[in-house]
């Protein structure tokens, strides 16, 4: 056997074997069944698809978790997920799912609003596939998710997005990004289909308050903060105010020339109030260190440390990183502090709920507001 | 799966072919090194693992 034809043969094997590995890795991954406990509070499951029939079976037919109260009153879609690698938002729905109480009113929540993305991690981006939060049971695992659609569910990208129906163009990744294809439509792509899905969840149920779960890298402005359309911004006004005295959070108007995003087009096609809630999240930003499930987690980082030094981060940070029970606790307290503010709004569509906040992450973490599905019953356990 | 979808995973195969056609038919080391990390991508894609 001659030389060349040894090193080819090695080659072959050795990328046969990176093929072969690394591919089961990736297949795991996107089949991997998170599972969610019911919570108390939880008195029905749902599908999008039960709200637009062709989204089941595909990817992005996520469940809805309804936590209905003994008294009628106003109703709040909660959705995290629709970036999946901001795991604080698909982390505070569950959260929310496995512990929350509903005493009046509704809530629907979506923890994976873009199930598709988080089946799949950024390319190229060196992240881990999973992340596992310490519970005094063991540690559960999650999925670690990308931005957006999985390419593998929706595939080519056109060279510029046009935006339905304001006909905006947006970049063309903007297509797979849940947050830019608001209000969808029926005979869109997967992702413009799976917001339509939730549009109709919305309208059906005449729902009164939209909030969805994001997180932002520090060096960029928009993060720590309550984004509201104008008919939104009095009840987001209040209650940052209200939450400032627990953590620096502030409003942003949401721009009415940027199309897509949920705190636009879910008020101007519903009448639905809009929020949408950013906080730190470490791990997004571009120049840090190796993108690891410590830094996700725990969000320290000695380059965006020295980035702060010199004053080219948004927000404070120091030694004690923005840790992963700082900003679901975030969103959850934000959250109760919206539906306080909502309950004066509109006091005929009360919405009153218990949950744990802030406080109760920052003092116990976020493992402590997670259930044990292997001793859970199994009736009580739904596989996402 | 749309026709658009179906079309990009045949142009995926068939420079896939290329780039394997390409690795055999290459003397040097370095450049079959090459054909074979640029399948990789190709070879993800048309097994949908990524």
């Amino acid at each position: 056997m001659s030389r060349h034809v040894l090193a080819k043969l090695t080659t072959a094997i050795v990328m046969l074997a990176v093929l072969i590995i690394g591919g089961q890795e990736l297949y795991a991954h996107r089949h991997y069944e998170e599972p969610v406990v019911l919570g108390p509070g939880v008195t029905r499951v749902e599908r999008l698809s039960d709200y637009f029939e062709p989204l089941r079976g595909t990817m992005n037919d996520s469940v809805v978790y309804v936590l209905e109260g003994e008294e009628e009153g106003g109703k709040a879609f909660i959705f995290g997920g629709s970036h999946p690698g901001e795991v604080a938002g698909t982390l505070a729905a569950i959260v929310l799912v496995e512990n929350a109480v509903v005493r009046q009113g509704t809530l629907y929540i979506v923890p994976h609003m873009n199930r598709s993305g988080s089946t799949g991690t950024q390319p190229s981006g060196g992240y881990p596939l999973y992340y596992h939060i310490d519970t005094a049971f063991g540690s559960r695992k999650f999925r670690m998710g990308d931005r957006v659609t999985h390419p593998l569910d929706q595939w080519p990208d056109p060279d510029v997005y046009i935006h339905y129906p304001s006909g905006q163009s947006l970049s063309y990744v903007e297509i797979r990004n849940s947050n830019r294809c608001w209000p969808g439509r029926p005979n869109g792509t997967l992702t413009e289909q799976t917001n339509y899905a939730a549009m109709e969840l919305i309208r059906k149920h005449d729902v009164n308050i939209a909030v969805d779960f994001h997180e932002a890298e520090l060096m960029y402005p928009v993060t720590n903060c309550i984004v509201a359309p104008s008919k939104s911004a009095s009840i987001a006004t209040m209650a940052a105010i209200n939450l400032s005295i627990d953590f620096d959070i502030h409003t942003e108007p949401s721009p009415p020339g940027y199309r897509g995003l949920s705190h636009r087009e879910i008020g101007d096609h519903s009448d639905a109030y809009p929020f949408l809630i950013e906080v730190p999240e470490p791990f997004l930003d571009q120049p840090t260190g190796p993108k690891t499930e410590s830094l996700l987690l725990e969000g320290k980082d000695e380059i965006l440390m020295r980035a702060g030094d010199k004053g080219l981060l948004f927000v404070e940070f120091d030694e004690s990183g923005k840790p992963i029970e700082l900003r679901v606790g975030r969103h959850l307290s934000t959250t109760m502090s919206l539906l306080e503010e909502w309950n004066n709004f509109s006091p005929d569509l009360q919405i009153s709920i218990e949950a744990p906040d802030y406080y109760d992450l920052m003092d116990n973490g976020v493992g402590a507001f997670l259930r044990d599905p292997d001793t859970a019953d199994p009736s009580m356990v739904v596989f996402d | 799966m749309l026709l658009i979808t179906i079309m990009y995973y045949v142009i995926t195969g068939y420079l896939a072919v290329l780039c394997l056609y390409n690795f055999l038919k290459e003397k040097s080391v370095q450049n079959g090194v090459m054909y074979a990390i640029i399948m990789l991508p190709l070879l993800l894609r048309l097994f949908r693992l990524k």
